[in-house]
């Protein structure tokens, strides 16, 4: 799946766009919306998917299930904000007023045991506030993941003075993560050939394997790849030269210039 | 037995040693041999023989554990400086593009090493210009390599090394997994860098491979060299080859299964055209 998600930065329809314009359009968005108020970040959602799917032809299956495995990380830090529990009864001594607030804020509850357990009307505005927040934030994220290819986004960081070891590291990383699934590919596929996803023990078992083969492989791909990287004079800085070039466009240009003051603005004045 | 040839030699090594960690047994042991100059040398031998080794050695990526290794007579010196000037002279190519690839795209490769030369930005801008169109390689510029196909990492892998303009060029099994196609356009390419002057030698245990393309030819076994000549004599050393069993090439095969009187006086072909035109010109089977 990596390998087919990251291939749409290289090929989404706003691949000739500068990096780095989309880089600070996507960062601006990004800060109005962690600033803004929750219509100004539903607004922000809106516009983002408009770039993303719209603009850049992200297909809105692949866009839908990216943003729906990201938000199941939000979801499971849902009810601890939306679910509160109250001790009932046995010896413990409440406050009247405290009750009568309880009561005011529930939004419906049920007794477990000697525990009242609600659901609260400032939990659940507190989560819808995360909520869209952090969907505002994700649309942003995904603009930057989903149209700016990785080898840029290095690039933009090296241009703006990012430490060099810490690119490099990036870089290696991110030419691992790939090295990385082809073992495991491989691996795998050469486990189910042999039966080894047979029965759930057998399933067990050979992810174990899988798990502690892919350590050693990888040490051992990691040790052709420092011979690869001697033979062509690696001298402890990982430099290579660009050149891809871009197209300028005014119309996107605008439309995200003026976009952005039209969000300032609703956000001052209305709220 | 060690033939030596009186061309000049680029790369010479003298009763060379190499174990490796934990080993009982030297993978390298007491090679002498020399590879000599503008030609195309194949280094032949089973899988395991030593041809690896050889040539990271030769990459002074492994240092040996006695003997010397020189290059047109200065023995390799291992201090880092020394040894980048002599990885410039000598590039290597990898029998996996993978563990040679080192950036995101592929002009970014290809300027790795360019960029480690501390070269002008005008020089390797032009470099590595010159590199994408010689490899044929300029729709490809701008894409991730984990994209492309095994091929074409083979393709961008030896561009990275050209692009540096060695003088010797080392290949260790350049052809292992490529199929026909992609071995017949990896060949020519071979043949043009040939061309441009760079001295080239192929590791490899694929004799049909190098059978005609090969002017001089080294049989390695158990990390010696047993014989170092011109490739004809190489390959007409029968006994030698049956006996470890390396095979005959099959064009030379089919050449020798010919009537005594067809091949009479003539060397075997070193080409299936080469075998066509001959067998046409001979009346029986026209």
């Amino acid at each position: 799946m990596h390998h087919h998600l990251d291939a749409y930065a290289y090929t989404n329809h706003l691949k000739q766009l500068p990096p780095l314009q989309k880089l600070l359009f996507a960062l601006t968005t990004l800060l109005i919306a962690l600033l803004a108020h929750p219509l100004t970040q539903s607004a922000i959602f809106v516009w983002l998917n408009v770039w993303t799917i719209g603009y850049a032809r992200i297909p809105i299956k692949v866009y839908g299930r990216v943003l729906g495995v990201v938000s199941i990380f939000l979801l499971t830090s849902l009810p601890a904000l939306l679910l509160n529990a109250m001790p009932q009864g046995g010896g413990y001594a409440i406050a009247l007023d405290e009750i009568t607030a309880i009561q005011a804020n529930s939004l419906g509850g049920l007794v477990i045991g000697n525990w009242y357990l609600f659901v609260s009307y400032s939990g659940l505005m507190q989560a819808m506030e995360i909520v869209v927040r952090s969907l505002a934030c994700f649309s942003c994220l995904l603009f930057i993941f989903f149209t700016i290819p990785f080898a840029e986004l290095l690039s933009i960081l090296r241009q703006c003075r990012f430490p060099p070891v810490l690119l490099d590291l990036l870089l290696l990383m991110y030419r691992f993560v790939f090295l990385f699934l082809d073992v495991a590919t491989q691996l795998q596929l050469a486990m189910a050939a042999r039966g080894g996803y047979r029965t759930r023990q057998r399933w067990m078992q050979s992810v174990a394997l899988l798990a502690g083969q892919l350590v050693v492989r990888s040490l051992q791909r990691y040790q052709q790849f420092s011979l690869g990287l001697t033979a062509r004079g690696f001298n402890g800085q990982f430099q290579v030269y660009s050149t891809q070039s871009y197209n300028y466009s005014q119309r996107y240009a605008l439309e995200s210039l003026l976009g952005c003051i039209g969000l300032v603005i609703f956000e001052l004045k209305f709220w | 037995m060690i033939i030596l040839d009186n061309t000049p030699s680029l790369l010479q090594f003298e009763n060379v040693f190499y174990t490796y960690p934990g080993a009982n047994q030297p993978a390298i042991e007491d090679l002498t041999l020399s590879i000599p100059a503008g030609k195309r040398t194949a280094i032949l031998g089973h899988n395991g023989c030593g041809k690896s080794t050889l040539l990271l050695l030769a990459d002074g990526l492994y240092r040996c554990s006695a003997g010397v290794i020189s290059w047109q007579g200065k023995p390799m010196q291992y201090q880092a400086r020394s040894l980048n000037q002599w990885r410039q002279r000598i590039g290597l190519a990898f029998q996996d593009p993978e563990q040679q690839l080192v950036a995101a795209t592929v002009a970014e490769d290809i300027s790795y090493g360019l960029c480690n030369l501390q070269l002008s930005q005008a020089e390797i801008a032009a470099r590595l210009d010159q590199t994408l169109i010689d490899f044929n390689l300029q729709e490809l510029a701008n894409r991730p390599l984990h994209y492309l196909s095994l091929g074409q990492k083979r393709r961008v892998a030896l561009a990275g090394v050209m692009a540096l303009q060695p003088q010797l060029l080392l290949l260790d099994e350049p052809t292992a997994y490529l199929d026909r196609l992609q071995t017949r356009h990896l060949m020519q390419e071979l043949d043009r860098i040939h061309g441009n002057g760079t001295t080239i030698v192929m590791a490899t245990h694929d004799l049909d491979l190098v059978y005609g393309w090969a002017d001089w030819a080294i049989v390695l076994h158990q990390g010696r060299a047993l014989v170092s000549d011109q490739a004809d004599q190489v390959f007409n050393n029968v006994t030698l080859l049956e006996q470890l069993e390396l095979g005959m090439p099959t064009l030379w095969e089919i050449w020798n299964a010919l009537p005594m009187a067809f091949r009479d006086r003539e060397s075997p072909p070193k080409t299936v055209a080469e075998l066509r035109s001959r067998l046409m010109q001979y009346q029986h089977f026209r």
